[in-house]
């Protein structure tokens, strides 16, 4: 119920996001209609939208056949962000070469770095990183349930005649497929942003080709940033309630403390995921927090 | 964005487009518009900006390898060699015929024959042998103007 929740409340967030951005001027309108550059803007921001609805079909599709003991929930956001990185990357493969005779490109070294928001990667950096640290931890101490679904509960042995079991708790049961699913969408990240340096450049203006780089790969970035940052949250929730909730038959004495650090992990992660659906819905007009030249 | 710093290519010259890139990068590393050090642009990327073959790119920084005006290593690019020869660019294999083959290309396209071409390599070759004992053929009706020309200013 909980996971569902906070699902909800996420996507609330998301239809709110898209209301502002339907209604809000577009922050392009100076490109010339029918330039090469206006073209490259309308064809990449389409195969954006495009991802974002593939998104929503993979998650719904997640939700329906994930069955009732949560996987379905818990792929739901890495199968939608996995959607939107699609849409990028297909954006991106879609700009074309140039084909006329005469052509020319400068004598320039472009990086990732160079388009991808820098706070914004770090903190999706170290919510990779942590739920890396979680879902291994988890894993390894999870244990089979009652019906003997292998890494779904946590069973501690207070002594040989009694142990403690709490559940669901984010075992193997739940972190193969997530980490299945979360590797195969940081490896698109790393396709999509390697697509967004490496697209031929389109027309004169150099700044506004960069700046459509820089929405791409903040779009990327923000993407990959739910596709860790959601099931963080629902990772670090679960094994946070299973710690708290463990120690009534044996205390277990430093379960209230991760606990606590898995609660403030959670809140950080949500944060990260609300701010992520903005950047995707509201990508920045001069790629603000990036070094564009 | 550099203007002098921009990389031509075109598809309707006779040059293959990896001569065209390689002479131009010749000549901005030589001239020192290329630092030395600098590093070039990847390989992919430069292809489709130009909207070629990688492999186009590939072989022309391999050429500039070869030469020793640009320097590859795994990982970090390729760099303007910080050592480049000095002196003029070594011929590389295969780079005169080419050459040649399009000058006489581009003659015949002009309608010269193959005389007048000739005449005009042994002219370029050594200038003022050719201008003192060169004759005049019939079909070159202004030659004998700029052979006396030449032959009372010299």
């Amino acid at each position: 119920m909980f996971a569902i929740a906070v699902l909800l409340v996420l996507l609330l967030v998301l239809a709110g996001v898209l209301v502002v951005a339907a209604v809000r001027p577009q922050p392009e309108a100076a490109l010339e209609p029918g330039s090469r550059l206006s073209n490259v803007r309308r064809r990449t921001s389409r195969w954006r939208w495009g991802g974002v609805a593939l998104g929503v079909v993979f998650s719904v599709s997640a939700l329906q056949v994930g069955g009732t003991v949560g996987r379905g929930v818990m792929l739901a956001a890495p199968l939608f962000a996995l959607g939107v990185l699609v849409g990028v990357i297909v954006g991106e493969l879609r700009v074309a070469a140039p084909s006329v005779a005469a052509r020319s490109a400068p004598l320039e070294v472009r990086r990732v770095r160079d388009y991808a928001p820098k706070r914004l990667t770090g903190a999706v950096a170290l919510a990779a990183g942590t739920l890396a640290l979680l879902l291994v931890a988890t894993t390894a101490a999870g244990s089979p349930d009652d019906v003997g679904r292998a890494g779904r509960w946590l069973v501690r042995a207070c002594s040989e005649s009694l142990t403690e079991s709490r559940g669901p708790w984010p075992g193997s049961f739940y972190s193969l497929p997530l980490a299945a699913v979360v590797l195969s969408g940081l490896a698109a990240t790393a396709f999509a942003l390697q697509q967004v340096v490496r697209r031929p450049r389109q027309g004169e203006d150099v700044r506004v080709d960069d700046m459509l780089r820089c929405n791409a790969g903040s779009a990327v970035v923000a993407a990959s940033g739910i596709l860790v940052a959601v099931p963080l949250v629902g990772a670090s929730v679960f094994a946070g309630i299973a710690l708290f909730g463990s120690g009534s038959a044996c205390p277990l004495w430093w379960g209230a403390t991760v606990g606590w650090i898995l609660v403030g992990c959670a809140a950080c992660a949500a944060v990260l995921a609300v701010r992520c659906i903005v950047v995707l819905a509201l990508p920045t007009r001069t790629g603000a927090g990036h070094e564009v030249g | 964005m550099d203007p002098d710093t921009m990389l031509q290519v075109s598809t309707s010259d006779p040059t293959p487009p990896y001569e065209q890139l390689r002479r131009q990068l010749v000549e901005l590393i030589s001239s020192g518009r290329l630092e030395r050090g600098q590093r070039l642009p990847p390989v992919r990327q430069l292809a489709a900006d130009l909207g070629l073959a990688a492999g186009t790119v590939a072989r022309t920084y391999r050429e500039l390898e070869t030469a020793g005006l640009v320097v590859t290593r795994r990982g970090g690019g390729t760099r303007v060699s910080t050592d480049p020869p000095v002196g003029p660019t070594p011929l590389l294999t295969g780079d005169l015929q080419m050459y040649v083959t399009a000058l006489v290309g581009q003659a015949r396209r002009l309608g010269a024959t193959d005389q007048q071409i000739r005449d005009a390599v042994d002219t370029a070759l050594n200038p003022t042998t050719s201008a003192s004992n060169r004759r005049p053929g019939p079909n070159d009706a202004r030659s004998p103007t700029s052979v006396d020309r030449g032959s009372q200013s010299s």
